[in-house]
């Protein structure tokens, strides 16, 4: 892509949305949302409230959300790491190891589908339901939504914050109502203020040289990079309040290959294990790659330790044999970089770090001294 | 206290049909401590009870509803108390169906191992009793475990997979995985029992894997579809 028609494309996406600052009203919701981005698509019996929200961020770093009340939402997804935990395969609160790696949270209200895997999973209310209650693994290892519901009884402040977010309802405090509460919440975790989006909203040092240069490398037909990691969340898994319909967007990265046939490792072989459709294998969402430099390890599984490996990964078209998977996606043809071009993509991705989103008092655990 | 297969209630027409669980020949149950043969779970649904009399005329069961372990829609079997071996689960336990049915002469005992779609697909969330959230619900899959069971190094986890749609809208599923149970014999009081031998030495988590040739068989599902297509061999009438 050219300079040229790279400008036309942020300007277009300007055109759609909105300017800086300027609220956009939902009901009583304001969403404040950065340049570029559009409005979030909110379930219509799961409106926005402040009140929703605050309650929803109180359950999300509570750790009577979990069976034996060690872990809580924000166990595995730290607002310092992008709501990642660092980890190639977390562990659950009874010691289940997982074997896909905690997602970023960052920019989940835009999110097609929810997940590295899973097409079913299109809401952030029903999502919260498969760490709270599942059991291969467990991870927050709850067994029975009554248990959630009595622990939660017994804090009147949540008995108060129950009733005020869901006004009108003779039974607030719910299973189903602090599901709401934590989507509520998860859709205000938006992140659109990197040094790269100042930049391309006119601030023309926001970005130095090397980035600059990183930049039209990542958005050019050489590297590929786009196609799954494009628009303005970096993904091509997004949805919104004014798309039609999301794209059903995944991708077979190269990473495996067991049997010549493009086969994954039978301990994880990606969206087929939720479509059981053969064309399926090893293929994974395309995570947004906002925050990317603060979310290592990569991968659905971390087996990639650091960004220059990631690329290097993709400059050969896949791992080792794997590349030649017939399985692979079309854009993975594999490219060669000089090392400062190598350096100017990595300087690009780390540019896409919004370091206010890491530290947004608004998303921090209600608790800490520092709120 | 009542007894299993006693009369309650309009006494007519509403009766249990109890059920037990044998594995080895013996009867299978939480231990105190995890030992061979020990449960560690065992719970299912079922559905669609129906009676068949001697013209070979089937008659619905209704399902009592008890606000706990049945609805009129599904009841949940639980074999387990949470005790021991079975750690993790539930206390209570259900081992019979509660019906109502026009009385009658009936042969054979009908139903169906499973979730309906409609239930099965709903917002697991919203539920209601027995389909109330908790492992039972199989979030990633949308939908159910019809049979929850793991004894030993023994797994199996039956739902339908390869569901299309999202969740709370699901359309369709590849492999609906539910399973058809026909008894003949029947005579009110007689014990159902499931025999989970065929179930020990699965892995099986609804898939296709070879380690669900044998549980899948036992339950008459054709294991490349997901279909009923058998007799469901896990049920027999109890001998004891």
């Amino acid at each position: 892509m050219t300079r040229k028609s790279r400008l036309a494309l942020v300007a277009c996406l300007l055109v759609t949305t909105v300017a800086r600052g300027e609220p956009v009203r939902d009901g009583a919701w304001s969403w404040h949302l950065p340049p570029g981005f559009p409005v979030p698509r909110v379930p219509a019996d799961n409106p926005m409230s402040e009140a929703k929200v605050e309650l929803g961020r109180r359950l999300f770093y509570d750790e009577r959300l979990s069976g034996n009340e060690t872990m809580s939402c924000a166990s595995c997804h730290r607002q310092e790491l992008a709501f990642t935990d660092g980890l190639a395969h977390p562990v659950g609160s009874t010691g289940d190891v997982v074997k896909r790696s905690s997602m970023s949270l960052g920019n989940a209200a835009y999110a097609a589908r929810l997940t590295w895997a899973n097409p079913l999973v299109d809401r952030l209310e029903h999502q919260a339901l498969v760490p709270m209650f599942g059991d291969a693994p467990v991870e927050l290892g709850l067994t029975d939504a009554s248990v959630l519901v009595e622990r939660l009884r017994r804090v009147p402040d949540y008995v108060e914050r129950f009733a005020r977010a869901f006004p009108r309802e003779s039974e607030p405090l719910s299973l189903a109502n602090a599901t709401r509460a934590i989507a509520a919440f998860e859709r205000t975790l938006i992140s659109g203020d990197s040094p790269y989006d100042r930049y391309v909203a006119g601030d023309a040092n926001a970005l130095t040289e090397s980035a600059r240069r990183g930049m039209e490398l990542f958005f050019s037909e050489r590297l590929e990079c786009f196609h799954c990691h494009g628009g303005f969340n970096f993904s091509d898994s997004v949805d919104h309040a004014g798309m039609p319909e999301a794209e059903r967007a995944y991708h077979n990265t190269g990473l495996y290959d067991v049997d010549g046939r493009g086969a994954y490792p039978a301990s994880d072989r990606g969206l087929v294990e939720a479509t059981g459709s053969a064309e399926d294998m090893g293929r994974f969402r395309a995570p947004s790659l906002r925050n990317i430099a603060v979310t290592a390890p990569y991968m659905h599984d971390g087996s990639i330790r650091t960004l220059a490996e990631v690329l290097a990964h993709y400059e050969n078209g896949g791992r080792g044999d794997a590349s030649a998977s017939p399985l692979k996606d079309r854009f993975l043809a594999g490219f060669v970089l000089a090392d400062d071009e190598r350096a100017d993509v990595l300087a690009f991705l780390e540019a896409l770090t919004d370091e206010s989103f890491l530290r947004n008092p608004a998303y921090s655990d209600p608790r800490s001294r520092n709120p | 206290m009542w007894l299993l297969g006693s009369c309650v209630g309009d006494e007519r027409d509403v009766f249990d049909i109890p059920f037990a669980v044998q594995l080895g020949g013996d009867v299978a149950r939480c231990a105190d401590r995890d030992a061979p043969g020990a449960l560690h779970d065992l719970r299912l649904f079922v559905h669609d009870v129906r009676l068949v009399d001697a013209s070979g005329r089937e008659t619905r069961a209704e399902l009592v509803s008890d606000g706990t372990f049945q609805s009129d829609r599904v009841a949940l079997l639980d074999f387990e108390d949470g005790r021991g071996s079975c750690a993790g689960g539930t206390t209570g336990m259900n081992t019979r169906l509660r019906v109502r049915a026009p009385r009658g002469a009936y042969r054979e005992l009908r139903f169906r191992v499973g979730v309906p779609f409609a239930q099965n697909h709903a917002d697991a969330a919203m539920a209601t009793a027995p389909l109330t959230a908790g492992t039972l619900h199989w979030g990633w899959r949308g939908g159910y475990k019809f049979v929850r069971f793991e004894a030993g190094r023994g797994r199996l986890h039956l739902g339908s997979t390869d569901c299309e749609g999202a969740f709370t809208r699901i359309t369709r599923c590849g492999r609906p995985n539910r399973a058809s149970v026909r008894l003949a014999g029947f005579r009110r009081g007689r014990t159902v029992d499931l025999r989970l031998d065929a179930w020990v030495g699965a892995d099986c988590m609804g898939t296709s894997e070879p380690a669900c040739g044998a549980a899948f068989a036992s339950l008459g599902i054709d294991l490349a579809r997901g279909a009923e297509s058998g007799r469901a061999s896990a049920f027999a009438w109890s001998t004891r």
